[in-house]
């Protein structure tokens, strides 16, 4: 991994013997995530750079494109000159207007942002980020909702700053189907209407202001024979015990299962600028504890990444004659998985390209998703993590060094030095599989159906080359579907189902790869390698990772950029630099910032 | 085309006046208005124009005042504007100009950078006549004094 990007007057400021002043902020999309996948949305004027139709997605225009309103291209570097009209454009920057307020900060034509939804909707808010950038905003925002065409409400909301939330639902009592959103006035004469985004729901924003405490923890196993841990818990004063659990209009009831959370990380340098570090994107797992004492409330909420919570068992592996390729075998699962794209509308994962020359006939076991990557990326011989941006990646360990050392300036404690015993040798197997030369019958149950019902049937062994038969006047309906554990088939009528198949036997072949004189020897092997090569080069990569010869734990001053995974310089008793690979690292901030790191040595 | 003195010392501080200041009715200096990339536009186009009559000649594309609804495109107008002034300094003289990127984001030092080369040029064509000797004044080639 490579680290986050900082500055290099962060680099040089947070390493000051008294600190300056550190933030977080938390935002958490409290929307329903399917409304902004089934609604239009269309305007009636748009700059040609403008994307409406992603504008439910709650990205974030990072870099705005430079424009020429009046005193907007402030010369900070952070806005782009534009592409040319018909090129590609690169940088997402949600709703954008052709026309341009005038003095008085009215618009010619009003621009009008216009969503419908397939049925009746009601929101507990709808969120807005404006033109953040210049704090750019519309004092004046007309909402009419619309049930067909009648007009269930009008109002004219007044913005005061470029991120903004309905103080009431939309609409505030019954439904609608359409939403029109108007830019009647803008706070700063001479600019066009921008939104970044608009959210059908909440987008709450907690920060260092009412945040006590907060848990950033990341650990990632090299050998990946454990699932990797990448979690958030954080606790935030309620001051109107809006989130308490007891509360019957409070808004803990819009915290549900996969909501995203964004994490960010402040550090104020020198010039007074705040830097923030994004910390990550993870989810919420629907988990929060509300504690009250006296007038006090606070809330706790918890995120897990998104691979932690894949959890839906994968059954549709397969044996086929001509071996796949891992790769292959990870876009099935994950499309099985069907992530929703990141925030920025890229891809939710990244497969190493090399798994694509590592081929296995094995079908994948009946797991749960997030386990089966893990099978895969451990045959692969490659790290399973979440990276900041929530993405799924199963890759190399990229062991260049990073522009970062733990010495004993930044250190809180000297390092626990845990010594990694001597590797005899490694213990690995590969699969032989076999197929019967005749079929058993792999299932057989009776049944007595009035209507067409879907069953998936498991199998106790794994078969291949499934067919069935049916007594009485049962009936399958329409074209069974057979993998290596199990088959979906739809059946109807009264008797007896036979399904049979060409059972596979499994043998495990021993290897064994020497690597020293003396030490203990480690077995370990995968039931996804089905021959010597592969299982040779499985048993080199362990025995690479086993020879890292010292763990060390310490504690820090707290590091938002630094990654698991990240080969960093550390400092010991003996010597004043070794080169070492993250692999746990828990960032903890309550008002200040620290941490706990945990290194492999090379 | 006129000369108008170009605004060559934004620092800093003008960027976080800008930040803060959005709603100001003059132009501010932390910010790349009209104004300010039409002057460049015009001061580079009188540049051109003297240097055209001293003999200099160069690459040049003409181009045309910017509204507000325009839009600072990167390859069409931004860099032509840049290159513009890099060719004539090419063609003229330098003297410690300071250096224009092309590929980055405005910022306020290249702004100045710009402005400071269109400065640098003007100083130094002014200069120019002086240099300059009559017909007949001097004589070449002799190690005698005359």
């Amino acid at each position: 991994m490579k680290m986050e990007t900082t500055s290099a007057n962060y680099k040089t400021d947070i390493e000051k013997k008294l600190r300056n002043f550190s933030y977080i902020k938390i935002i958490i999309n409290m929307a329903d995530p399917t409304t902004a996948d089934t609604n239009t949305t269309v305007d009636n004027d748009h700059a040609y750079f403008s994307d409406v139709t992603t504008t439910d997605k709650a990205l974030n225009t990072s870099n705005t494109y430079a424009t020429m309103e009046h005193n907007r291209l402030v010369l900070d570097g952070t806005q782009v000159c534009p592409p040319e009209i018909g090129d590609p454009i690169d940088l997402y920057q949600g709703y954008v207007s052709s026309s341009i307020s005038d003095a008085s900060g009215s618009f010619p034509i009003s621009p009008k942002i216009t969503t419908t939804f397939p049925s009746l909707v009601h929101f507990a808010a709808l969120s807005f980020a404006f033109d953040v950038a210049t704090e750019c905003y519309p004092s004046d925002l007309q909402i009419i909702s619309y049930n067909g065409v009648t007009v269930v409400e009008d109002i004219t909301c007044h913005p005061t700053s470029s991120k903004f939330i309905t103080p009431l639902g939309v609409p505030s009592s019954g439904y609608c189907d359409k939403i029109e959103v108007i830019f009647k006035t803008m706070v700063t004469p001479h600019r066009r209407a921008r939104m970044a985004y608009m959210v059908f729901g909440l987008m709450k924003e907690w920060t260092d202001s009412t945040i006590t405490t907060s848990t950033l923890k990341r650990e990632t196993d090299l050998l990946n024979s454990v699932l990797p841990v990448h979690t958030l818990e954080f606790t935030s004063i309620d001051v109107n015990k809006e989130y308490n659990l007891d509360n019957p209009t409070g808004m803990w009831q819009y915290i549900e299962q996969l909501q995203p959370i964004t994490i960010l990380y402040g550090y104020q340098l020198d010039s007074g600028i705040v830097e923030w570090v994004t910390g990550g994107h993870i989810f919420t797992n629907g988990e929060m504890t509300s504690e009250s004492s006296g007038a006090l409330s606070t809330i706790t909420f918890f995120g897990e990444s998104l691979l932690e919570q894949l959890k839906t068992t994968y059954y549709k592996g397969v044996y086929s004659v001509a071996p796949v390729s891992l790769y292959t075998l990870a876009q099935n699962v994950l499309t099985f998985a069907n992530l929703p794209a990141l925030s920025d509308g890229s891809s939710a994962y990244y497969i190493d390209p090399s798994l694509s020359t590592i081929m296995t006939s094995c079908p994948l076991p009946e797991k749960q998703v997030n386990e089966l990557l893990q099978l895969i990326a451990n045959a692969g011989r490659c790290v399973l993590y979440t990276d900041r941006d929530g993405r799924i990646n199963i890759r190399h360990i990229d062991e260049t060094l990073v522009d970062f050392t733990l010495d004993f300036d930044n250190m809180k404690t000297i390092p626990k030095v845990n010594k990694i015993p001597a590797l005899l040798s490694v213990s690995t197997s590969y699969v032989s599989l076999k197929v019967e030369a005749t079929t058993s019958s792999m299932i057989r149950s009776d049944f007595s159906l009035t209507t067409n019902t879907q069953y998936t049937l498991a199998y106790g062994s794994e078969a291949v080359g499934s067919s069935y038969t049916v007594t009485g006047t049962l009936v399958v309906v329409g074209a069974p579907v057979y993998y290596a554990h199990s088959c979906v088939i739809t059946l109807n009528g009264i008797g007896t189902l036979e399904v049979l198949g060409y059972k596979i036997n499994r043998s495990e072949i021993p290897t064994k790869l020497m690597v020293g004189a003396v030490g203990y020897d480690c077995p370990m092997a995968n039931e996804l390698i089905n021959n010597l090569a592969d299982a040779t080069a499985y048993a080199s990569w362990v025995s690479s990772i086993l020879s890292r010869s010292n763990e060390y734990a310490l504690t820090d001053r707290g590091y938002p950029e630094l990654d698991t995974l990240d080969t960093i310089n550390v400092q010991t008793l003996f010597s004043a630099s070794i080169e070492a690979t993250v692999v746990k690292h828990k960032l903890m901030y309550n008002g200040a910032l620290s941490a706990e790191t945990t290194v492999l040595s090379k | 085309m006129a000369w108008t003195t170009p605004i060559t010392d934004r620092t800093l501080a003008d960027i976080e006046y800008a930040i803060t200041h959005q709603d100001a009715v003059l132009d501010l200096k932390g910010a790349w208005n009209i104004s300010d990339i039409n002057r460049i536009i015009d001061n580079t186009d009188y540049l051109k124009t003297q240097l055209n009559n001293y003999g200099y000649f160069f690459p040049y594309t003409t181009l045309t005042h910017l509204v507000e609804t325009d839009f600072p495109f990167d390859a069409s107008f931004v860099t032509v504007l840049k290159t513009n002034v890099i060719s004539m300094v090419d063609a003229f003289y330098k003297q410690g100009n300071p250096t224009i990127v092309i590929n980055t984001n405005p910022t306020y030092t290249m702004a100045n950078s710009i402005e400071i080369n269109l400065q640098s040029t003007l100083d130094l064509l002014t200069l120019l006549p002086q240099s300059f000797r009559r017909c007949g004044t001097f004589s070449c080639g002799t190690d005698f004094r005359l």
